[in-house]
């Protein structure tokens, strides 16, 4: 990874995070909070294969952990978000970045993530998961997940397109 | 095939770094390594969490007025008084409304005697997280620790669990790990109203099986060990349904909060708590005992809602973080804080 991609990495991740906590938890959207920082890490999984998508959820995945009012167990989202990017990266590289099956994919890593979180939790004896709420949490995630990576996906690799011509696919 | 493995040997690399982050999380307390690391990267990350959240606080208040508005015509007739009244008095946009806030917390920490600390809410914790947490933006250095009451415009919010230097995290009392002694107005039976994850909605479980319950009863905090994490007296909620009857073996009822956390922006950390119970002195006095409307806080203060804002009282809200301690008494700086970090909190932090 050259300098450049590894600055639109940073802060792309950041700026991520940062508008997640502030922003979008507070629009007071229904159902769950649009989830900007697992779409950044599918758009580096599907532009930049899965181990950069990999790299860059785990390392997502720690802010989120440590961002104040995170009080999760650090290293859960870490963790998820770490197979989120690599899984999408797969997908990207077998199928060609086909749009419809990118975004079929999307759709189906943020469901997994949502009963994902909410399993652990369970395993580990969070007492906040009620599973009630767990369905409508993945089908609000997946539709915001999918309208955000609309627009995240295309314009990452448009950015890695001018910084590296000669190094996309 | 030496292509195609690298990345998995990579993912494998990470998720067992992950796993044995999660392994030491679990174990540790708040004073162990990941503790430290978690205040250190908190004072980090705040300031920017601060800033971001002034960056972005104009995209919120316009999407707000685009939620909260009725009609297309409603819309246009709001904005337009809005514009009026911005040239009229040359506030900034939500200024009455965050005055009006401001007002009501000088009310409570006025009448139930509590020295606080202004606050502002710059980050919140994402849904799916089932965790209800917000971050503020006063931390260490402003004289908040651990365990103190979080007050919002209406009563109770929540509590201080993390503190770095410079911002701290509360856990909203509609968390579903909250739990807080509460008071019933007037009659005195006591009980636990417990978060249920729900943002409208708590659970009060009476003590005493014969106990009077009725809906529109309204709840108080009991108060903690020396005020922490709960002090005494801040109004909790009013009891909307009461299910089971009187005898058996637990009471339970529905309370609607009366902080609507999904708005919360202003708030004050009790810094230290009163000499004497405010009992019920701090909730707003209904107009008849029995009315079931619940009882809004901000209505009982003499706030002009469609006149312009005084321009004192205007640039007194715009500076929420003010540390000066409103309190009816001349006392020192907020550091004068009690020192009771041993005492146990009623709920954990996690």
């Amino acid at each position: 990874m050259t300098l450049g991609r590894l600055v639109v990495a940073v802060l792309a991740v950041v700026g991520a995070v940062l508008l997640q906590v502030t922003l979008l938890s507070r629009l007071g959207l229904p159902g769950a909070t649009p989830d900007l920082v697992l779409v950044v890490v599918l758009a580096f999984g599907a532009v930049r294969g899965p181990t950069t998508g990999a790299g860059v959820g785990f390392a997502a995945g720690l802010l989120v952990d440590l961002i104040p009012p995170s009080l999760g167990y650090f290293g859960l989202t870490a963790l998820l978000l770490a197979i989120a990017g690599y899984l999408m990266g797969v997908v990207a590289e077998r199928t060609g970045g086909v749009v419809a099956i990118s975004l079929i994919t999307v759709a189906l890593i943020s469901v997994g993530l949502v009963f994902g979180r909410a399993a652990i939790g369970t395993l580990l004896g969070d007492p906040r998961v009620s599973w009630g709420e767990v369905p409508g949490l993945a089908l609000t995630e997946a539709v915001y997940t999918v309208i955000l990576a609309a627009l995240v996906i295309p314009t990452l690799a448009a950015i890695d397109r001018f910084l590296e011509p000669r190094l996309s696919l | 095939m030496r292509e195609s493995r690298r990345p998995r040997i990579i993912l494998g690399v990470l998720l067992l770094i992950a796993f044995s982050f999660i392994a030491i999380d679990l174990r540790a307390d708040a004073n162990g390594p990941l503790g430290g690391v978690k205040k250190i990267t908190g004072s980090v990350l705040g300031p920017m969490e601060n800033t971001a959240s002034s960056v972005t606080s104009p995209v919120r208040g316009f999407v707000d007025n685009l939620t909260s508005g009725g009609s297309k015509d409603e819309q246009i007739a709001t904005l337009e008084a809005e514009i009026q009244r911005l040239r009229d008095s040359g506030a900034s946009g939500d200024s009455q409304h965050r005055m009006s806030e401001l007002n009501d917390l000088l009310r409570m920490s006025a009448v139930g005697q509590y020295r606080v600390v202004p606050a502002q809410v710059i980050g919140i914790g994402s849904s799916q997280g089932f965790a209800r947490t917000v971050t503020l933006d006063v931390g260490q250095r402003d004289g908040i620790s651990a365990d103190m009451t979080v007050l919002a415009s209406g009563g109770l919010a929540g509590r201080v669990v993390a503190v770095s230097s410079t911002s701290c995290v509360v856990v909203l009392l509609v968390d579903a790990t909250a739990s807080v002694g509460g008071r019933l107005e007037g009659a005195g039976e006591i009980g636990f109203v417990s978060g249920t994850g729900n943002e409208s909605e708590l659970e009060f479980q009476l003590l005493d099986p014969y106990g009077p319950l009725k809906a529109g009863d309204r709840i108080v905090t009991f108060g903690s060990k020396a005020g922490k994490p709960y002090v005494p007296g801040v109004p909790i909620g009013e009891v909307t349904e009461v299910s089971g009857t009187p005898g058996q073996l637990t009471r339970l009822a529905k309370v609607k909060p009366f902080v609507n956390v999904s708005t919360l922006d202003i708030v004050a950390v009790v810094v230290e708590p009163p000499r004497d119970n405010p009992r019920d002195s701090v909730l707003v006095p209904l107009p008849e005992p029995t009315s079931s409307a619940t009882p809004s806080a901000s209505a009982a203060i003499p706030v002009p809602s469609g006149s312009p804002a005084p321009r004192a009282s205007a640039s007194a809200a715009a500076k929420p973080t003010a540390s000066a301690t409103p309190t009816p008494k001349a006392t020192p700086s907020p550091s004068a804080k009690p020192t009771g970090d041993g005492a146990s909190p009623a709920a954990s932090a996690r």
